[in-house]
């Protein structure tokens, strides 16, 4: 096959076995002649057989690759591990337990092109069991290019960097040579906050265009979000890299109000689920929260926390940096469970 | 006069297409085929315009539509629309399927749920034809229909798939009855089958004489199996294959199984000298039926049994009643009288017919719907007292003891310190000391821990043995 191929599909999977042929198979119906489509399958350290699963379906799909790492290096390190292999112009993502409809890959790829922008977005649909609903992108005005950097704000309202799903869009090949595209390495969680601002302050111009649908499959026991270890601790690091990423840019006061306020939704759903956690889990989780805090502009942090409501205030005011030393170690007052973390808007 | 004729899968476009060619839908009507893909995943299925051989069944109908696309991503079955929209439905859907104003009467299938009530509240006036989805049909209503339903219960259209045997379902309405013959709905099968073709394997297996065909049934994602307990139940239709002579089993999983559970299936079958070859046809299968002319056609409790059966004159088996049985429940479990049909017409050593099996299939339904049947009360108990063996089979002691009907079996209490040591003493009571030990050496050999499955342990020794109760503490025996 000497021809490129019109896109690439990065496909990172761990345990997936029970869905990595939903996804694989939907791959197949995106095109009508799918040998246009590159996928790249990352068999991330699974003990169920996904990536054997996987490869019988090259049948279908001549240009999959299934690559296997024996031991798991995450999400974001998998996905970078994807690029390399790359190689169309077209990029894009995938997660082992999602679907998609027909042409809907083929759809983002036309969009792309025919709007000439580094990348567009699409909405998605979530599957819990037989219950379908449909989650639009926060942005109102479609397939019309848009200035990444104008759909930041406001912080009071979900937008498109309150969407930071990798796989609810189609990259130009232009944006991963300006590096924009790379996760942070070792990330096992919120690997997409630094990722998605990174995109919005850089790129030049994005789009959100109709498609024929992604399904996302929630309410799936085995998904990180549901378990509480050290390594959702990497909120914090996310984050902090997010910061990092934000400080470099030209208008950084502008957009502060609206990253904090991310920091601090986030913090707050982190804090609430500490029932859930050993002592030392939630000490070492109130550190990385008042380190988080910290690097915030002070005057920021005071404005966004006089923004909050009581429960979240409450929860997060003994974290403060220099507030008194943490309660973290009596025992929780509420042991209500949390929204997944991935719901954890910013408005709300 | 216009017809809005409801389908959910190409077999049942396939049946309202026999309905059509029996005469068994009023001429002069204008016929729209109304598709609402009952599939979990339609992203992921052929859509059933596609599907090869609709285009000739759908020359039965002037118009079709489609539902299920209208309201993607919304599935047919979550088409749940609020009261106050239903006028605002109405005059949409006319206008988009080009109905006009003439009065509409609607040909449903499974009435009891969505979409077929959403269609029911929506054409609020008219009137109703129920035709039947295989062997639920036979079974008694689930849920209650509103009154505003139930007032325009025309009739039940059902296809006559075990011969003679009246439906049980919407019988507390009493809609006309009107069977149709068999040879209409195999015409319409042959067609489709000469209309499409076979995939490579199935090709490559017609005119073998020694194939099995296996359909899967897959009921861990309807909670009604463990996924062990469905491995089992596979096993158990291999098994099945082996003992009626066959060497190569033609295997069509359900199509929500993955690939990775056909690996495990193969490898069982190679254990016990089979060859297994997967089906990837997304046919109904009364076409792998004419295209295969298989040995014997082999499910759990499948309607595709009875179509075997009685539509092509295939040997069909039904396994798996022990297994899956106990697990079906409520007792009310829609699929509980499909599953004592299977059992009782087609399962090992069954000979179960006519007044025999009408009586049979009146005191399941009793039942299971008690409240809704009281006039079965008085036949079902005396059907139960004439057959104590049929009783302890179908019907649960528990629900025959809540609904005071007559229950031949005592029940003994045994207890022990754990589950292990109580599954020991029901063996040892029912089997004797020496059966009782040899039974434990035979599971253990199988890998099957008395302590941890016992009542997957038990289940293997058949049906002559017990049924658990649901906690350990209180097993029952006879």
């Amino acid at each position: 096959m000497s021809t490129p191929p019109l896109v690439s599909i990065v496909l990172p999977a761990k345990d997936q076995a029970p869905f990595i042929d939903d996804a694989l198979r939907s791959l197949a119906l995106q095109f009508p002649d799918p040998g246009v489509l590159q996928v790249i399958m990352i068999d991330d350290g699974s003990t169920d057989g996904t990536g054997e699963l996987a490869r019988a379906h090259v049948e279908h799909l001549p240009r999959l690759q299934v690559i296997r790492n024996e031991e798991a290096v995450g999400l974001a390190s998998a996905r970078n591990q994807g690029f390399q292999l790359a190689e169309a112009d077209a990029i894009g993502f995938m997660d082992g337990d999602d679907w998609m409809a027909r042409g809907h890959v083929a759809t983002l790829f036309s969009e792309l092109a025919r709007l000439d922008v580094d990348f567009v977005r699409c909405d998605h649909v979530t599957v819990t069991g037989g219950r379908r609903a449909l989650v639009r992108a926060p942005q109102g005005r479609r397939a019309v290019p848009l200035d990444p950097r104008d759909s930041i704000l406001p912080e009071t309202h979900s937008t498109m960097v309150d969407y930071p799903y990798a796989w609810a869009g189609l990259f130009h090949r232009r944006v991963l040579t300006r590096g924009l595209l790379h996760f942070d390495e070792g990330l096992f969680t919120a690997e997409d906050r630094p990722w998605i601002w990174r995109l919005h302050l850089r790129a030049d111009s994005y789009a959100v265009v109709e498609s024929p649908g992604l399904m996302y499959r929630r309410g799936v026991s085995t998904s990180l979000t549901q378990i509480y270890d050290e390594r959702q601790l990497d909120f914090g690091r996310s984050y902090r890299l997010a910061f990092d990423v934000l400080r470099a840019d030209a208008e950084a006061e502008r957009f502060w109000p609206k990253l904090a306020r991310q920091f601090l939704a986030i913090c707050a759903h982190h804090r609430g689920r500490r029932a859930a956690m050993t002592p030392q889990l939630r000490a070492r989780q109130a550190e990385v929260i008042t380190a988080g805090l910290s690097e915030i502009p002070p005057h920021v942090l005071r404005e966004q926390m006089a923004g909050l409501d009581t429960r979240r205030a409450g929860l997060l005011r003994p974290l403060l940096p220099g507030a008194a030393p943490s309660r973290s170690f009596l025992p929780p007052r509420s042991t209500r469970s949390s929204r997944p973390e991935m719901q954890a808007g910013v408005s709300a | 006069m216009i017809a809005l004729l409801a389908a959910s899968t190409l077999y049942q476009v396939a049946s309202l297409a026999a309905l059509a060619d029996a005469g068994a839908l009023p001429s002069g009507q204008r016929r729209v085929l109304v598709l609402a893909n009952g599939s979990q995943q339609p992203e992921l299925t052929t859509p059933l315009q596609q599907a090869p051989g609709f285009a000739e069944l759908s020359t039965r109908f002037d118009a079709v539509v489609d539902l299920a696309e209208l309201i993607w991503p919304r599935r047919p079955q979550a088409f749940s629309p609020r009261e106050e929209e239903l006028l605002m439905w109405q005059r949409l859907l006319r206008s988009h399927w080009g109905l006009g104003s003439e009065p509409v009467t609607l040909y449903l299938e499974s009435i009891q749920v969505n979409p077929a009530m959403a269609l029911a509240r929506i054409f609020h006036d008219a009137p109703i034809t129920v035709h039947s989805d295989g062997l639920m049909s036979y079974g008694p209503t689930r849920n209650r229909l509103p009154v505003a339903v139930a007032q325009r219960l025309d009739a039940l259209v059902y296809v006559d798939l075990v011969p003679g045997l009246t439906p049980v379902l919407l019988r507390e309405f009493a809609p006309q009855l009107t069977p149709v013959p068999r040879a209409p709905l195999a015409a319409v099968f042959r067609e489709l089958a000469a209309a499409t073709r076979p995939s490579a394997a199935a090709t490559s297996l017609s005119g073998a004489g020694d194939v099995a065909l296996m359909l899967g049934q897959y009921l861990v994602p309807l909670g009604v199996l463990t996924p062990e307990q469905q491995a089992e139940l596979d096993e158990q239709m291999l098994v099945a294959a082996l003992h009626a002579g066959a060497r190569t089993v033609a295997y069509k999983p359900h199509p929500s199984v993955s690939a990775g559970s056909t690996a495990a299936l193969r490898e069982e079958a190679a254990e016990l000298g089979l060859a297994l070859v997967v089906l990837p046809d997304e046919v109904p299968a009364e076409l792998l039926m004419l295209w295969l002319t298989p040995r014997v056609v082999i499910s759990g409790f499948s309607t595709s049994l009875f179509t075997a059966a009685e539509l092509f004159g295939l040997p069909a088996a039904a396994v798996g009643f022990e297994l899956v049985g106990p697990e079906l429940s409520p007792y009310q479990n829609s699929n509980r009288v499909p599953l004592v049909l299977a059992d009782a017409v087609l399962g090992p050593g069954a000979s179960v017919t006519g007044p025999e099996l009408q009586g049979l299939v009146d005191a399941v339904a009793y039942c299971m719907q008690s409240h809704r049947l009281p006039q079965l009360r008085e036949d079902a108990e005396a059907f139960l007292t004439r057959h104590p063996r049929l009783r302890d089979r179908y019907i649960k002691q528990r629900r025959l003891r809540a609904l005071g009907l007559p229950s031949a079996q005592r029940r003994t209490v045994v207890t022990g310190r754990s589950p292990r040591a109580m599954a020991r003493r029901v063996l040892q009571a029912r089997l004797g000391e020496e059966g009782a030990q040899a039974t434990i050496a035979r599971l253990s050999a199988a890998r099957h821990s008395l302590r941890h499955t016992p009542r997957r342990a038990v289940g293997k020794l058949g049906s002559t043995l017990v049924s658990w109760s649901k906690t350990p503490q209180r097993a029952s025996r006879s």
